[in-house]
Formats: C-alpha cells, sequence, structure tokens
C-alpha cells in the first residue's frame, strides 16, 4: 500500500541528529515507493538556505537520485527571513498558506522534524 | 477528515503555535499537551489566535491541572481527558505534532 506522508521540517539546521534522521526517514519511505514529500516551514527554511555545505545540505542534494521531487517550502517564511530563493540547495516550489493547508490536509501521515 | 495538531512546547519557547496556526486549516483541531498548554492562557490566547479562523481548540486537563492553569484558561479552550485525547487521534488524519 502507497501512503502519502510528508516530512514537515520547522527548525533551524545544527540541532545534532535530528535533521540526518529526518533525512533518513524520507529516503527509506521513497525506497518503499510510498509517495513521499517534504516541506520547509518557518525556521526550516533556513536548511534549504545552508550555505555552509554541511552534512543537511548534503543529504538533501541527494534527494532528486531518490525522485524525492516534491519539495515545498512556505513562501512566507522565505520572504521574512530576505533569503534568496535563487541559492537554495535543492529548487523548492513556494507555497502560499492556502495550498500548504491543502497539501497537509491530502497527507495519510506528516512526520516532524 | 480533518487535520488533528499537536503542539507541545510553550508560545514562548518555541515557534510551535505560530508554525501550527499558519499552517492549519480552518476546520482543523488543535490539541495542547505538555507546555504547550501555556498557549491556552487566556491573555496570550486571544493575542495569537485574533487573527486565525480556528475554532476547535482542546488542551489536555492532566497537563493543565499539573500546572496549575485551569482557572486561568481561555473560555474557547475544551479539556479534554486521555479517552477524548484518544477519540481525537481517531477521527482526525493526519496527526501534525510541533514542538
Amino acid at each position: 500500500m502507497s501512503r502519502r506522508i510528508l516530512f514537515l521540517v520547522s527548525h533551524a539546521p545544527r540541532r545534532g541528529a535530528l535533521g540526518a534522521e529526518l533525512l533518513d526517514e524520507l529516503l527509506i519511505g521513497a525506497a518503499f515507493e510510498q509517495r513521499v514529500s517534504l516541506l520547509f516551514v518557518g525556521d526550516g527554511v533556513y536548511q534549504l538556505a545552508d550555505g555552509t555545505g554541511g552534512s543537511s545540505a548534503r543529504g538533501l542534494r541527494a534527494l532528486p537520485t531518490y525522485d524525492v521531487t516534491d519539495v515545498f517550502v512556505e513562501r512566507a517564511a522565505v520572504k521574512a527571513r530576505n533569503l534568496d530563493a535563487e541559492r537554495f540547495v535543492i529548487p523548492a516550489r513556494s507555497l502560499a498558506r492556502p495550498a500548504i493547508r491543502r497539501l497537509i490536509a491530502t497527507q495519510d501521515v506528516v512526520v516532524p522534524d | 477528515m480533518p487535520a488533528l495538531h499537536l503542539v507541545a512546547a510553550s508560545p514562548d519557547s518555541s515557534a510551535a503555535l505560530q508554525s501550527c496556526l499558519r499552517c492549519a486549516a480552518d476546520d482543523d483541531a488543535i490539541l495542547l499537551i505538555g507546555n504547550g498548554v501555556y498557549g491556552a492562557v487566556a491573555g496570550p490566547f486571544l493575542r495569537s489566535t485574533r487573527r486565525v479562523g480556528l475554532k476547535r481548540w482542546f488542551a489536555l486537563e492532566a497537563d493543565v491541572v499539573a500546572r496549575g492553569m485551569r482557572s486561568q484558561l481561555a473560555e474557547s479552550v475544551t479539556l479534554v481527558d486521555d479517552a477524548a485525547f484518544v477519540d481525537l487521534v481517531a477521527n482526525h488524519q493526519p496527526i501534525v505534532s510541533w514542538s
């Protein structure tokens, strides 16, 4: 059975192993043909902007290899932090709040970071 | 089925409640647990929820009583016991945890 699983990132990077564990879970989900997607909200958008080449950025760059392409980001959170979406470590579709609510509503499971 | 959002951190120590408010749909349920119940104290509750359309607010009674906050909760927050917590989980999808 293929389930829809959303991985929800709402914390900034550098929280120890938590980010890496979420990525592991996501890749396992993808490997077992679950319909996985990834959403960055609030301070979580800093994970996409990580310019230091840290482990979370390296993990994120591996996602297209695993056919994980449903990557979304909260538009208002990017704007509020004056970040440049062009420089994110992987491309993410920018969602306004109504679209975020619809995305969550269609999920079977939501996994927080 | 609407979503159930579990908020487990105090509004002043974490962005959990604010992030939840931005991502929850109007017919979703919000259940405050652990230090999250401080978000249901009348003054902060009204300030943080003034501009949102969410109407279904719950707080876990044991966590509220443990913190001595029962008399200070906003009127629009419904207290639930463990059995009602289980009912909420059974009747909502997905369950979204914020901390």
